[in-house]
C-alpha cells in the first residue's frame, strides 16, 4: 500500500487522483467505525467526507472524556476495596 | 474455595491482547493505596494512553506522539514548514496526537488506527470497573452471610 501512496498529494494530477481513491476509502472506512452513521451517500463527496470527519471529531472527544470518566471511576473503586487481593483477581481472570 | 459465581471477562479486543496486558499490568504498578485520589486518577489516565501507544504497531506516528506527550508533559514542537494548510481536517488534527504533520491520507490512516485503539481501550476499562464493582457486590454478600 505504501508503495502506490504519493507523498504529497500537490503532486502531479495522475497521482492526485489515485490519492483521491485511497481518501474515499478512508472515509467510508473511518465512517464504519463511527457510532450511529446512516449510509454514505456517494453523490455528494465533499460534504459527506467533511461530516465523516466532524462525527469522528466528536467521537474522539466524547471517548477522551469516557477515558477520564472510567480513570475516575476505577480510581475511586480500587481505592475503596482490598487492592491487592481484588486486582489479582481481575488480573488473573483477563490474563487466563 | 469461591463458591460464587465469577464474571469472565471477554476480552474486547482478541486480536490484541498486549492492550489489556500492558495496561493490567501498568495498574498493578500503581500504588493503589497511598497516593491521593487525584494523583492515582491522573497515573490511571496515563497508564490507559501508554497501553494504547505501546500496543500500537512501530509505524504509527500518533503512538510516539502519545509517548512523547507522556514523556515530557507536553506536546512536540512542529516545525513550522511541516505543517499543512487544509482547512477541511483542522479540528481532526488538532485531536489526533502528532497530526499537524501529516498530510491526508496518513492522517485518516491514523485516525482509523487511533480510534480503534481508543474505542479498545474503553472496553477494556469499562470491563475492569464493572468486574471490580461485581467483586464487591459479592464480597458484601458473602460477608452478611458470614455474620
Amino acid at each position: 500500500m505504501s508503495s502506490r501512496r504519493s507523498r504529497s498529494s500537490r503532486q502531479a494530477a495522475s497521482s492526485s487522483r489515485i490519492t483521491e481513491q485511497q481518501v474515499r476509502e478512508l472515509v467510508s472506512k473511518l465512517q464504519t467505525l463511527l457510532p450511529g452513521q446512516p449510509p454514505l451517500n456517494n453523490d455528494n463527496d465533499t460534504a459527506s467526507t467533511s461530516r465523516v470527519l466532524r462525527e469522528a471529531c466528536n467521537y474522539i472527544r466524547s471517548l477522551h472524556k469516557e477515558v477520564d470518566n472510567l480513570s475516575e471511576r476505577l480510581s475511586e473503586l480500587l481505592q475503596n476495596t482490598d487492592n491487592d487481593t481484588e486486582l489479582e483477581a481481575v488480573l488473573r481472570r483477563l490474563l487466563m | 474455595m469461591n463458591s460464587k459465581k465469577k464474571r469472565t471477562l471477554a476480552n474486547p479486543n482478541p486480536r490484541n491482547p498486549m492492550q489489556a496486558f500492558h495496561f493490567l499490568r501498568s495498574l498493578s504498578r500503581i500504588n493503589l493505596s497511598t497516593a491521593p485520589f487525584h494523583k492515582r486518577c491522573r497515573a490511571i489516565r496515563r497508564a490507559a494512553y501508554a497501553s494504547m501507544a505501546r500496543s500500537a504497531s512501530p509505524n504509527r506516528a500518533w503512538s510516539h506522539a502519545v509517548l512523547y506527550q507522556l514523556h515530557r508533559r507536553r506536546r512536540r514542537p512542529v516545525p513550522v514548514q511541516a505543517r499543512c494548510k487544509t482547512h477541511q481536517n483542522d479540528a481532526l488534527r488538532r485531536l489526533l496526537p502528532g497530526g499537524e504533520a501529516m498530510d491526508t491520507c496518513r492522517l485518516l490512516e491514523e485516525t482509523i488506527d487511533y480510534v480503534q485503539r481508543l474505542r479498545t481501550q474503553v472496553k477494556l476499562m469499562q470491563e475492569i470497573v464493572d468486574s471490580v464493582k461485581d467483586d464487591a457486590v459479592h464480597e458484601e454478600k458473602r460477608q452478611k452471610e458470614e455474620n
